[in-house]
């Protein structure tokens, strides 16, 4: 019975949004027991609704659960009476159990009722499916350049997975045998989901020769860059006197590390790179990665980027913002488990505001490094608060910055800013990044990027309309440090 | 087949037998009555002369098949004994403590599916799964919430209420798994319950029957005699020898 209360636990945390499934990975049992009752998560309610199996047990339920809401509890030893292959509940007899073993024959015939009403013919097609978008989103495979080269890498990860390149365009969906190389991103192939498994276990990715990310989350850094864009045609010497041109690059967010190492193979593993985390959890992640992943131009510097000092650092030209978001652009694959209709739109756009101004302070601090030239800023979101006006209060707070054109920020990527939030001012929509699932087929995303006007041309930009206004812009400070625990970082 | 019969000149034979796959049960009194089913199943299964609660209506009080027999709580300690000295060994009797006591009435089952009354008690329910070995399921027929009453089921089809909808009828049967079709009995009742007992090879009915109605049930409980079609082709097919 105790495995079952940890269970019932699991669902109700993950049901709450308190944590996600994937915190349960330790324990197999646990895991699938609590997917797979997520899954029948509506039959079991619509079976307990229509049994009466709360009020009629009310006594035996109030045993064994005396706080709290019982259903969780019920759902997953419902879960294992009817959807499990032995039937039973695995523990011994107790009062639940015997409550709920006295109804066992109502709730099959229910079931099966059920089953009979949706015309379908086993329980499985009863229980949630995942959406097709889920499965439409390829798995994006980078091979580490600062490891092997790119040529190298994809006949060796065809060889090893037996795959054939797939020549078609984006828009096809991807055979499970087949890769394609995504035009966009140097060094970036795309795979079918199915794949990933056999990835992760094997040597290619355990050795940082193949490093699993996502297409949009490649977006920040090869915009950043956009200036060695030329890579991969030009000979590796040219390549090399350029990134020494180039100054200091920052990543001011950057555990788990998969935009990090991009950038360093980008620089050709060459140049400086330094790579700023506060977590000290999330800290020895980034330092396996970079380790891993053979970055010898990075340092990792343990320490929060807010704080340090940006007239120490004369020599950072570049630098790259991916602070925390809401992350509500991530396609979890696991999402339509815990989807539930009533949201909670308060506490939703309290949210909001407090990462907005985190968001901008990040980008403010950014701007004072008196040689940054370019200055990308990322997020995992879809929230037009969080993206787009966000960019729009920090150019008026600073008119020295402007938005780089669509010309140095991936210009053939169709998707692009919306432009209310600017104003309606076109130009500046143009200018930014975004990504949606549905079309684009990767994680719903936002790059923008910021250059250094020398001149007065900034004025201009300063004098368009105002984006909207927050409601409480000047709690900024106090909700800072709360904010940055919170959040997820927008690493996917 | 289907034989029509009568106890004492009623025609609704169904109240006072209980027909299954393994045993069959008779009301005290009509020798006619036992005689027919006599005739008919002797020689396969057991027919029991019995009452139950000293009434005759033994056919509205209890509900059974091949697996088991339920009788009511009102059920005297000799006729259980009765009942279990000539039913076979193979066969769970079980005594239950319901309300609505008229089980006949409140089960309509085959070997593998019970429908009961909606409101049926849940440890009667637990009841009938374990000693009928059936999955139960709460339904009404035609809104009548006395399924046993209005319709008659088997392993190869089942009767319902003439008035059922078609829709009703389309999840009726994919529960039970089995054929339905909507009808009458004992020209033109509603209450299949009381006017036809069948199991997996033949169907008694009450007097009144038309042959129309035998014929539908005939059909939707696959009682026409095998031999009989195949002498109907055997004979087809010399004449057809002859004649070619």
């Amino acid at each position: 019975m105790e495995f079952y209360r940890q269970a019932s636990e699991a669902v109700e945390r993950v049901l709450n949004k308190q944590t996600s499934v994937k915190s349960y990975a330790h324990s197999k049992r646990l895991l699938a027991l609590v997917l797979e009752t997520l899954k029948y998560q509506d039959v079991i309610k619509q079976l307990v609704g229509v049994t009466g199996l709360l009020d009629k047990e009310k006594k035996a339920i109030k045993i064994a659960k005396p706080q709290g809401d019982p259903i969780y509890l019920v759902m997953v030893l419902l879960h294992d009476l009817l959807f499990s292959k032995r039937q039973a509940i695995e523990a011994g007899s107790g009062p639940i159990k015997d409550a709920i073993l006295r109804h066992k024959t109502r709730l099959r015939g229910e079931l099966t009722k059920l089953r009979v009403k949706a015309g379908v013919t086993t329980n499985s097609d009863l229980g949630r499916k995942a959406e097709s978008e889920g499965e439409l989103i390829p798995r994006y495979l980078r091979i580490n350049t600062n490891k092997i080269a790119f040529i190298d890498g994809v006949t060796k990860l065809a060889q090893l997975l037996g795959l054939r390149e797939d020549k078609t365009s984006n828009e096809q969906p991807l055979a499970s045998d087949a890769y394609r190389v995504v035009e966009h991103i140097p060094s970036l192939i795309a795979v079918h989901v199915r794949l990933s498994q056999r990835i992760t276990s094997s040597d290619m990715y355990n050795s940082g020769e193949v490093i699993l990310q996502d297409l949009a989350s490649c977006m920040p850094p090869v915009v950043l860059l956009n200036e060695l864009k030329t890579y991969g045609k030009r000979l590796a010497s040219e390549l090399d006197s350029q990134s020494h041109n180039m100054g200091t690059v920052i990543d001011a967010t950057a555990a788990p590390g998969n935009k990090t190492t991009l950038l360093s193979s980008l620089m050709h593993n060459k140049g400086k790179l330094l790579a700023y985390e506060h977590m000290p959890k999330r800290f020895a992640t980034l330092e396996k990665m970079v380790s891993v992943a053979g970055c010898a131009n990075t340092q990792n510097v343990l320490g929060d980027f807010t704080h340090c000092d940006p007239f120490a650092h004369a020599d950072v030209t570049h630098i790259l913002l991916d602070p925390s978001c809401t992350g509500s652009g991530i396609v979890n694959r696991l999402d339509y488990l815990t989807e539930q209709d009533n949201d909670d739109r308060e506490a939703h756009d309290d949210r909001l505001s407090a990462l907005a101004a985190f968001q901008e302070t990040i980008i403010g601090h950014a701007m004072k490094f008196p040689n940054v030239r370019r200055i990308v800023y990322s997020t995992c979101s879809v929230h037009e608060e969080e993206n787009e006006c966000v960019v729009m209060n920090s150019l008026i707070q600073h008119p020295d910055f402007r938005l780089a054109s669509r010309d140095s920020c991936l210009p053939e990527w169709p998707t692009r800013g919306h432009s209310e939030p600017f104003g309606g001012d076109v130009g500046l929509a143009q200018s930014v990044i975004r990504c949606s699932p549905g079309t684009d087929r990767t994680n719903g995303f936002f790059v923008a990027c910021f250059e250094r006007v020398d001149t007065a041309e900034g004025a201009r930009v300063a004098a368009a309309a105002p984006a909207k206004k927050r409601k409480n812009k000047n709690k900024n400070n106090k909700k800072k440090s709360k904010t940055k625990s919170q959040n997820q970082s927008s690493d996917v | 087949m289907a034989v029509r019969t009568a106890f004492e000149n009623s025609s609704d034979i169904g109240v006072f037998s209980k027909l299954t796959n393994s045993y069959c049960l008779t009301a005290l009194g009509s020798t006619n009555f036992y005689s027919s089913f006599e005739a008919e199943l002797g020689d396969v299964i057991p027919v029991v002369h019995t009452s139950i609660a000293g009434t005759r209506i033994i056919g509205r009080l209890t509900a059974g098949n091949k697996n088991g027999l339920l009788v009511p709580s009102t059920t005297t300690d000799q006729e259980l004994q009765h009942l279990r000295n000539s039913l076979p060994d193979s066969v769970q009797i079980q005594r239950v403590e319901e309300r609505l006591s008229a089980l006949g009435n409140v089960i309509a089952c085959n070997d593998y599916v019970a429908l009961v009354h909606p409101d049926i008690d849940s440890e009667t329910e637990e009841i009938i799964a374990d000693v009928l070995k059936v999955e139960v399921f709460r339904q009404t027929v035609a809104e009548n919430v006395l399924v046993g009453s209005y319709c008659s089921l088997s392993n190869q089809g089942g009767l319902v209420h003439p008035k059922t909808s078609i829709q009703d009828q389309d999840e009726l049967s994919s529960l039970l798994q089995v054929p339905l079709a909507a009808g009458t009995i004992n020209r033109g009742s509603d209450v299949l319950g009381a006017g036809l007992v069948v199991n997996d090879w033949i169907a008694f009915t009450g007097q009144d029957t038309t042959s129309t109605e035998i014929s539908v049930i005939e059909a939707i409980f696959k009682l026409q005699g095998q031999e009989s079609t195949a002498v109907v082709n055997d004979l087809r097919d010399t004449i057809i020898d002859q004649y070619s």
